[in-house]
């Protein structure tokens, strides 16, 4: 069973990756994305927009983190504050390749048996 | 106390209870759609209550069949289709309903929208809810303007020609039944829609084109994802978007009254 992969801190090294087979309609500087993992399709405001061409399975989100941070001219906290946002929500739109399937989203995943203390 | 009728309904497949006080139009409707009837319970879809004058439901009007009283169509959600003090104008309302389940999906470039609609001579108007749902459509007004509400719970629409695709009724004796003042049958959709009336928030700016299309993309029954956005955009660079603000009662009536202009 999976669980929602949420991004409570960014990891600087984590290399966010766009699922393949997402529908992308760009629309002035916003877009409708529609993920083969969701039923309904997301809007995506023009920063998310815009971070669609920029996560390529490449950059680190301590690159994205840099790039939004001299593209928009914002300090280093809130680019990483806008990073997560929009990785957040591309995840919850089924769009990175590490999201999941609606049906299979759970609040928490608790174990079976407790972890002995040994 | 009388106790409401109940039917239930098999049609296109689609399971569904019609329950309403007034016996009349559960007889009648138990032999216009005979062959849709089924023994088994199913979930409510269609709710036909009867009122009289002084507010009263029929369970408490002292006779069991008042003719004077106002009969109300509501869907399973409580909104209300229609209110008519002539039953059969209701049960027209109702007709369209249950016919739009026997429908197939529609192939592209048709695609099927969940909004309401709203017929004039010469074109439609497209709503997306809750507005004509909260506050209830009042009939009279829309007459007054020249429009009447589609009575059909969603619109196949050409996304080349922009029409309306009309559908007839397979009961003949529910086809009879004429549509009241403010009200067009599914026989009737067959017109371009040219403008979206749009739900507002107080002090909101209008939409983006993204934000149209996004929603009626969400708003689409069929076709895959691209043909839903697609369709959508065709929609949305064609026709006219007009924000009315939620909440007030009478922003509905002044933007089709301006509109009319």
């Amino acid at each position: 069973m999976a669980t929602r992969a949420s991004f409570p801190e960014v990891a600087s090294d984590f290399r966010p990756t766009l699922r393949e087979r997402t529908i992308v309609h760009r629309i002035g500087d916003e877009a409708v994305v529609w993920s083969d993992l969701r039923p309904e399709p997301t809007l995506l405001d023009p920063v998310a927009a815009v971070m669609l061409d920029v996560i390529d399975g490449l950059a680190t989100t301590a690159e994205l983190i840099d790039d939004v941070q001299s593209v928009l001219g914002i300090d280093h906290f809130a680019a990483r504050a806008q990073v997560k946002r929009v990785l957040n929500l591309f995840d919850d739109a089924g769009m990175l390749a590490s999201s999941v399937p609606a049906e299979l989203l759970l609040v928490e995943l608790r174990p079976l048996l407790p972890e002995p203390d040994w | 106390m009388q106790a409401d009728q109940q039917l239930t309904l098999d049609i296109g497949g689609n399971r569904l209870r019609v329950t309403t006080s007034d016996h009349d139009s559960a007889d009648f409707l138990r032999r216009a759609l005979a062959d849709h009837v089924i023994e088994d319970d199913a979930l409510l879809g269609f709710k036909l209550a009867l009122t009289d004058p002084r507010g009263l439901t029929a369970h408490e009007t002292p006779t069991r069949r008042d003719q004077s009283g106002l009969c109300v169509l509501m869907d399973c959600t409580g909104a209300i289709l229609a209110r008519s003090s002539d039953r059969n104008v209701v049960l027209a309302a109702l007709t369209g309903h249950l016919a739009a389940l026997n429908l197939s999906a529609p192939r592209w470039p048709i695609s099927r929208y969940r909004l309401r609609a709203l017929i004039t001579s010469d074109h439609a108007v497209l709503v997306a809810a809750p507005l004509l749902t909260r506050p209830p459509v009042i009939e009279r007004r829309l007459a007054k303007l020249g429009y009447r509400v589609a009575d059909v719970p969603f619109v196949d629409i050409d996304a080349e020609s922009l029409m309306l695709q009309p559908f007839d009724i397979a009961w003949p004796a529910l086809a009879k039944l004429e549509s009241g003042s403010g009200h067009a049958s599914s026989r009737e959709l067959a017109q371009p829609v040219t403008k979206l009336l749009w739900p507002a928030r107080e002090n909101a700016s209008n939409p983006s084109p993204a934000q149209v299309v996004h929603a009626m993309a969400a708003a689409t029954l069929s076709g895959n994802h691209q043909q839903r956005i697609s369709g959508a955009e065709q929609l949305t660079e064609k026709i006219e978007v007009l924000p009315v603000r939620v909440g007030d009662d009478a922003a509905t009536y002044r933007v089709l009254q301006a509109g009319h202009r």
